[in-house]
């Protein structure tokens, strides 16, 4: 392997990167999706996938997506695992200080039914038995690509 | 006389590495074992407490009778095994002597039985009033992707002061659904532990449970599994190695790790596998889950190799953002038995691959590190890659070597271990007509968990997540 100063290591892996960059969508909804991801109980696959989201991969925030650190500036909600008892307080928590128009997705398998994991003396199970309104995105764990294309269907089903 | 060989004596045998102790003999070996006995593990239910014990890289197990919910706990002589007791009182309702902590592990008071575990759980007691901490990091602040959060008061510098853990919500319940299913049965279960294992656990309770019913996988098998756990451990260091730099503000490194973990993800799925290697462990009854291995390791390699150069200049070039971060002193790492990256990084070389059947020992690498912070923790997960990457090539061009197998009897208990990536998974495991009657995991993540205060008391706040994500640290694995 060659050996190349700083600055120039840095310039390489940096063209490199942008060779690798995937190219943000074109879209015409009118404003910016904010994204807020809560793990409520998982193997933490899925969390790990939606990290990988928010990273470089994908062209989320170009394709009209952004992830932002507080519930209370959030659009959509992006659950992940299984809910425990133990966080279930935690879910309703971010899911009242969101503003209004919000709208609940639960990221694979567990988040939607439980999974593997039954509803017993700590868990309570996916969101299919907590709430009628949310959306799901299926997997286990479901990839960064699969997470973003449902994402943006759901976005556009939205603007029709 | 060695420990070992003195309980061996004076204990009655009950399975293969396994000897039944009264509560003299318990005391002894805690009041006995000098450095030459690493604790692993802590397994406790209503009627055994059990410690896994190492002596030369030879595993035994001391179980000892529970008399009135009560036994000596070996936090004292092995504070590694502070969680153990905390979480073994939060499931069985069984009280460990002699233990300073008596705060909570994981029942903070939502579940809806108290000892959920024991012949007769209670009902629930109500919320548990967590510590007088002036600071949360909630679970959903830090930067690990698990249920893990941190309570913690600071000083007037904005140093940590003290600190605990927060895990509780993580808790699942997983070992009371796991008894009475068969292997068959469990194995989905058992590969949705931990995304930081999905090779490590399964594998390392299919290598209890074949112990158990005296099964050996064919070379080949054994070559298969040998080389998916490399990938894993791969694709976990990339992403851990992402997760540090994404702290430090190293976004390009990020970037490239992310790249090639996806692309790894992506030969995977190419070659008929899953993604990220889930459900691939599976009985050795139902055949090899790789469908073509010879191919897939060389995509597998071919795809990975333009990718590690950037790794590496970067890491060098954004090296001084990670050197004196949560430093893990060799001292600390060899008292609380800690293991993977984060022990080999501070002295302590364990690697449980040594003792692997059929690993090609030449190809492993002894070389750690001893600084003991975020920095040689990278630097050691980026030499490991390159390691592991040999290793593969080395087990690729002699895959199904035939060795020499020490064929044991049929016992219906059985004790798996595994190098993960984040550490050594071991599992125990006893059957009853074919089903599992109990069962016992080890992650390594608890000893990091016992540990973290120590590590992390007097590190700047800015610093936590940066320290957390260097650890690696799974609550999935650790609370089950």
């Amino acid at each position: 392997m060659s050996v190349h100063s700083g600055p120039v290591t840095v310039l390489m892996a940096f063209i490199d990167a942008q060779r690798r960059r995937s190219r943000p969508l074109k879209h015409k909804r009118r404003g910016v999706i904010r994204l807020f991801a809560l793990e409520t109980g998982s193997c933490e696959g899925c969390a790990m996938e939606v990290i990988a989201l928010g990273g470089s991969i994908i062209p989320l925030e170009g394709s009209g997506f952004q992830f932002v650190e507080a519930p209370e500036d959030a659009d959509w909600l992006l659950v992940t695992g299984a809910v425990t008892r133990g966080s279930a307080a935690s879910l309703a928590e971010t899911w009242k200080v969101m503003p209004a128009g919000k709208s609940l997705i639960a990221i694979g398998a567990c988040a939607f039914n439980g999974g593997p994991f039954q509803a017993e003396y700590a868990t309570l199970g996916g969101l299919e038995k907590l709430t009628k309104s949310y959306r799901t995105i299926p997997g286990c764990p479901p990839s960064p690509r699969d997470i973003f294309q449902a994402l943006v269907s759901l976005a556009d089903e939205n603007e029709v | 006389m060695s420990l070992i060989a003195t309980i061996t004596q004076q204990s009655e045998r009950i399975g293969l590495f396994h000897y039944r102790v009264d509560q003299t003999v318990w005391r002894y070996v805690l009041e006995h074992a000098d450095k030459t006995v690493t604790f692993v593990a802590l397994w406790v239910d209503e009627n055994y407490a059990t410690m896994v014990l190492l002596e030369d890289e030879r595993p035994v197990l001391i179980s000892t009778a529970i008399e009135q919910r009560r036994y000596l706990g070996p936090s004292k002589r092995f504070p590694a095994a502070q969680w153990e007791e905390r979480i073994a009182r939060d499931l069985w309702g069984v009280e460990a002597l002699s233990t300073d902590d008596d705060r909570t592990a994981i029942d903070d008071g939502c579940w809806s039985l108290t000892w959920p575990l024991a012949r007769k759980p209670i009902p629930a007691q109500g919320n548990v009033e967590p510590a007088g901490y002036s600071s949360f990091f909630s679970p959903h602040c830090t930067a690990v992707p698990g249920l893990l959060g941190v309570r913690y008061d600071v000083t007037d510098d904005d140093h940590i002061k003290a600190l605990e853990a927060y895990i509780s919500p993580a808790h699942r319940g997983i070992l009371s659904q796991l008894k009475g299913l068969t292997p068959v049965e469990a194995l989905p279960l058992i590969g949705r532990i931990s995304a930081a294992g999905f090779v490590a656990h399964p594998l390392a309770f299919m290598r209890a449970i074949e112990q158990a019913q005296a099964k050996i996988p064919s070379p080949r098998e054994r070559d298969t599994r040998l080389i998916m756990l490399e990938i894993e451990r791969i694709s976990l260091y990339l992403f851990d190695m992402s997760s540090v730099a994404r702290c430090v503000g190293a976004e390009l490194l990020a970037t490239h790790c992310d790249h090639a973990r996806e692309a790894l993800a992506q030969v995977c799925s190419k070659n008929g596998v899953s993604r990220r290697l889930t459900d691939i462990i599976r009985p050795l009854e139902e055949g090899c889950a790789v469908p073509e291995i010879v191919p897939f390791v060389q995509d597998f390699l071919t795809i990975l190799t333009p990718y590690m150069s950037h790794i590496r200049g970067l890491h060098r070039v954004f090296s001084s953002r990670l050197e004196g971060v949560a430093t893990v002193s060799t001292e600390l790492a060899w008292m609380y038995g800690l293991g993977g990256v984060a022990g080999r990084a501070s002295g302590r070389y364990i690697d449980m691959r040594f003792v692997d059947v059929g690993m090609r020992l030449d190809a492993l690498p002894t070389s750690g590190r001893h600084e003991g912070d975020a920095l040689a923790r990278n630097g050691q997960r980026l030499s490991e890659i390159y390691d592991s990457l040999q290793l593969i090539k080395r087990i690729l061009v002699s895959i199904g070597l035939e060795n020499k197998v020490q064929n044991t009897p049929i016992t219906d208990e059985g004790l798996g271990v595994v190098e993960g990536a984040r550490g050594d998974v071991w599992y125990w495991v006893r059957l009853k007509q074919g089903k599992i009657e109990q069962i016992h995991v080890r992650d390594p993540a608890l000893p990091v968990l016992a540990v973290l205060e120590s590590i992390l008391k007097k590190q700047p706040v800015h610093q936590l997540n940066t320290a957390l994500c260097s650890l690696g640290i799974s609550p999935a694995g650790a609370v089950l």
